[in-house]
């Protein structure tokens, strides 16, 4: 066991540089983080441009842009002045994503480790309440369906799901602001606040920011739920019909323990697979209902550092996620292991 | 056990639960908080490391600068009692030929902390954006040679490197020197700058009405009302809350979840036109939406001649662009200092005009002769016949440009001129020559994007400087046009060292003059800056650059 959580991790390791100079390469190509800085359509002059460039170690080729932002410049002589030379006795001060630094905000120049700890509870604020409200509702739906499948109360449910499915997230997020916060304000009901994370002219109680994760909360459980609806149901179903089952059913066993003794274990296997697969995502944060709801998370860090061309910043979230799947795939392994005795470490089944 | 009831009971339990706690009526706002709103989170509250409109928005909340630009085009004195040109000795020029600006600091400016605001307040700045280490992100003092304090410790004296008839540039934002010093000191010792300062993540000592308190990134920012500002203002504190969608923004302000919103684009604002419960205030901002000519890097042959430019000004309805695509909350202007005082009203204003158009482009020789609706080369020197008269524009992929190019396309093809919309992300836009990009290195042969922040002075530029045609030589050069006019460039340099004001306004309608007949820059509107807020805020005067000038008179209606 041991032996082989070190081999994945090892592989792990090599995967993490492929992808970190692959991520480094196109978060490179983004376009220039100074065009950004100075708006964009007010673009700067000549002398000002480089002097932001060579500040912000723009200036340097890819490969060194790159070493930097693995190992630090902390070993160099950098040119601190921006005058185009070398300073010296002047030494960078990174240390590197390998020594624990992931870099310096080119926008708030804060150091992303800060930015990324400022942002990642807020996400999993986020996310975790909605992942438990998935599964929560995925499994009652799968119940509902094994037992009576096809029935009209599992069609309902089941369509309802594909619905929510098939519709945009952000069709959702502002279907639910317009109905919720917007509907309900003018009908004289009591209502949800648009966006936001606190209503700062009211104290800041616990009550005030769970009205405000009511919307994305809702928002990202519609959205996510017919995928995994779909995954147990079918699931469930294919155990249904397994011979132990009619063997279990002709004892004479109960209808709510077959299904919670002898269906619900195994068909929550697969679902192992997939909330292994999807973990890392409560690292990322949701891009759109973040951005739509003004949620301070982790995924409208990344787009607002994308759009800023903040690459340190998207780096470390990439980094950050990417570490995160290979982690995930390997508890998942393991789990996989621990729970299916059929399963084995080299490979296939027992 | 019954997994099955207990997984439907805990799931309805707590979704009745939520539903309850988020429905309940939520707790009475406080009157006493300004709620305020933007679109983009400022990337720093210290001005000297941001050049962004979202960061300028709030500084006049807790950083005041010795005058400020009133919506009126004037200046108004803030931290000093009289302006400089008011004074006498206030703008002298050395006898090296240096202009030299003193101003005085007013008794009553104090730092909320109560220090007296002091010339050492301005020195320091300045000595902080020499240091090597500090990297500013402004060019506030490329042209100033020293600042000193004058007479009392709260004359300011400034010299600039040479004659400078822009004495207002002496104004910066002071920064609280008594405080700053030895954390300062601290960092220049361990080769950091004023960036790594904690003060300047979150300046908690400032000299206006508030001081902020609480910056959550992503969120929110809060100021709390100054003690040491008088008059103390109605609000206690400000709250600034980031909404990045803008149809989040607008239901904010229209659900009176947000007091005051900026930032707006004009298309944005249009469905609260009718809505009485609020005031929509436009004023401009620094910049005019236009269409510049490529004229020197392989432009399509039709526009080196003027009467071809001139008709496209002609067949373009811009007031009909306002008016549809910007709510009619700004105006066409027909010179950099359109709506200015030193607008030349002399010069000839292009109107709409297809009839008058489309005779010109006749008499220029490009006639539809194949009746395809595009009109072709015929008979013009230089020019095969039959080249068609299709233009590129390019511009970013900001929305209302690129409907604003959309509309024009479809007036321009009345007259036989087809236009081809080419759209660059904003990244891409601006990146030098030897990078490509639309702006200076691309070969359209008309850009759309805004410029020149002229509109508080009759300021030079170098838009349009023989110098600054981009090249692999000169990767940043910002003459887009890639065209040189001598003339031009000279009338530009003159500004730029004439000092008295008469002759400056005699060289600004010079300029227009030239601008207008040569046609090498098309004016669409000027750039709109945008607040929204409800009625019930009384007594606000949003200041242009400056929303919160007067916030300390503002109140709330009962």
């Amino acid at each position: 066991m041991t032996r082989y959580i070190l081999r994945r991790l090892l592989e792990g390791v090599v995967l993490l540089f492929i992808v970190s100079f692959i991520l480094f390469a196109l978060a490179y190509s983004f376009g220039d983080p100074v065009a950004v800085l100075t708006d964009g359509s007010a673009p700067p002059t000549g002398e000002e441009a480089d002097r932001l460039r060579r500040a912000l170690g723009l200036d340097q080729p890819l490969p060194r842009q790159y070493l930097y932002w693995l190992i630090g410049n902390d070993w160099t002589l950098i040119d601190a002045d921006g005058d185009g030379d070398t300073d010296e006795g002047i030494y960078g001060q990174r240390r590197g994503i390998l020594r624990g630094d992931l870099g310096t905000s080119l926008i708030t120049r804060q150091p992303t480790a800060d930015r990324i700890a400022d942002r990642l509870p807020n996400s999993l604020l986020l996310m975790i309440p909605s992942y438990i409200l998935v599964l929560m509702i995925t499994l009652g739906i799968g119940i509902i369906a094994a037992r009576r499948p096809g029935s009209r109360l599992d069609t309902v449910l089941t369509t309802l799901a594909q619905v929510g499915y098939a519709l945009p997230i952000f069709f959702i997020c502002l279907a639910l602001i317009y109905v919720f916060a917007v509907q309900f304000r003018r009908w004289g009901l009591p209502h949800l606040p648009i966006a936001g994370m606190v209503d700062l002219s009211q104290p800041r109680t616990p009550g005030n920011l769970i009205r405000h994760l009511v919307l994305p909360v809702a928002s990202l459980t519609i959205v996510q739920l017919a995928g995994y609806v779909r995954f147990v149901r079918a699931s469930i179903l294919d155990v249904i019909g397994q011979e132990y089952i009619r063997t279990a059913r002709s004892k004479g066993l109960p209808e709510r323990r077959v299904i919670g003794l002898h269906v619900l274990k195994p068909a929550a296997l697969p679902l192992i697979t997939l909330v292994g697969l999807d973990l890392p995502s409560l690292l990322g944060g949701a891009v759109v209902t973040e951005t739509i709801f003004a949620y301070p998370g982790m995924g409208l860090l990344f787009l607002d550092s994308l759009n800023a061309g903040d690459f340190p910043v998207v780096m470390g979230i990439l980094i950050l996620v990417s570490s995160a799947v290979i982690v995930a795939q390997l508890v998942t392994d393991l789990a996989y292991v621990w729970l299916d005795p059929r399963v084995s470490l080299q490979g296939g089944a027992r | 056990m019954n997994f099955q009831r207990v997984l439907l009971k805990m799931t309805s339990i707590l979704v009745l639960a939520l539903a309850a706690l988020s429905f309940s009526a939520a707790a009475q706002s406080n009157p006493a908080v300004l709620r305020a709103a933007i679109d983009q989170e400022p990337t720093s509250l210290n001005p000297y490391y941001t050049v962004q409109q979202a960061a300028y928005t709030f500084i006049d909340l807790y950083l005041l600068r010795p005058w400020l630009f009133t919506r009126e085009l004037q200046y108004t004195p803030v931290l000093v009692e009289a302006l400089p040109p008011d004074v006498e000795g206030g703008v002298t020029q050395n006898d090296a030929g240096q202009t030299v600006v003193r101003y005085t600091i007013r008794q009553d400016a104090l730092w909320s902390d109560g220090t007296p605001v002091t010339a050492a307040d301005f020195i320091f700045p300045f000595e902080v954006a020499n240091d090597g280490v500090s990297a500013f992100a402004v060019t506030t003092f490329g042209a100033v040679a020293s600042v000193e304090q004058g007479a009392t410790e709260r004359e300011v004296v400034v010299t600039f490197t040479s004659v400078n008839p822009d004495w207002f540039s002496a104004g910066w934002w002071p920064l609280p020197e008594h405080a700053l010093r030895e954390p300062y000191n601290a960092a220049i010792a361990a080769d950091a700058g004023l960036n790594t300062l904690d003060w300047s993540l979150l300046p908690t000592i400032g000299n206006g009405p508030f001081v902020p308190v609480e910056w959550q990134q992503g969120s929110f920012m809060r100021f709390t009302r100054s003690e040491t500002f008088a008059p103390q203002p109605y609000f206690e504190e400000v709250a600034v809350s980031f909404f990045p969608d803008t149809t989040v923004l607008r239901t904010i302000v229209e659900n009176g979840e947000a007091d005051i919103v900026h930032n707006f684009q004009a298309g944005d604002v249009i469905p609260l036109l009718e809505n009485d419960n609020l005031v929509i205030d436009s004023q401009y901002d620094s910049g005019r939406e236009a269409w510049w000519f490529n004229l020197g890097r392989e432009p399509h042959p039709a526009l080196t001649d003027v009467r071809v430019r001139r008709a496209i000004a002609m067949g373009i309805d811009r007031q009909l662009i306002v008016d549809e695509l910007l709510g009619g909350l700004t105006s066409v202007p027909h010179s950099f200092w359109s709506d200015t005082p030193y607008f030349n009203e002399a010069i000839e204003v292009i109107g709409y005009d297809p009839e008058g158009a489309m005779a010109l482009l006749d008499e220029a020789g490009w006639i539809d002769a194949d009746g395809d609706g595009v009109r072709e080369a015929s008979g013009v020197e230089g020019v095969e016949d039959g080249l068609p008269l299709n233009l590129t524009v390019g511009t970013t992929n900001t929305p209302i440009r690129i409907d604003a190019v959309t509309a024009a396309q479809d007036m321009l093809g009345e007259i036989g001129v087809a236009i081809e919309l080419v759209t660059y992300e904003s990244a891409n836009w601006a990146t030098p020559f030897t990078d490509g990009g639309g702006f200076r290195g691309g070969f359209d042969d008309v850009l759309h994007f805004y410029g020149f922040t002229a509109f508080t002075s009759i300021r030079p530029t170098n838009w349009f400087a023989c110098n600054q045609i981009p090249s692999a030589e000169n990767p940043n050069g910002i003459n887009v046009t890639h065209a040189c006019y001598p003339e031009l460039d000279e009338l530009w340099n003159a500004l730029a060292t004439t000092t008295d004001l008469a002759e400056r306004e005699a060289i600004a309608d010079e300029i227009q003059v030239f601008m207008a007949e040569n046609v090498i820059w098309i004016g669409l509107w000027n750039r709109p800056q945008l607040t929204v807020y409800g009625t019930d805020l009384q007594n606000v005067t949003i200041g242009a650059q400056s929303p919160y000038i007067s916030i300390a008179e503002w109140t709330r209606a009962e």
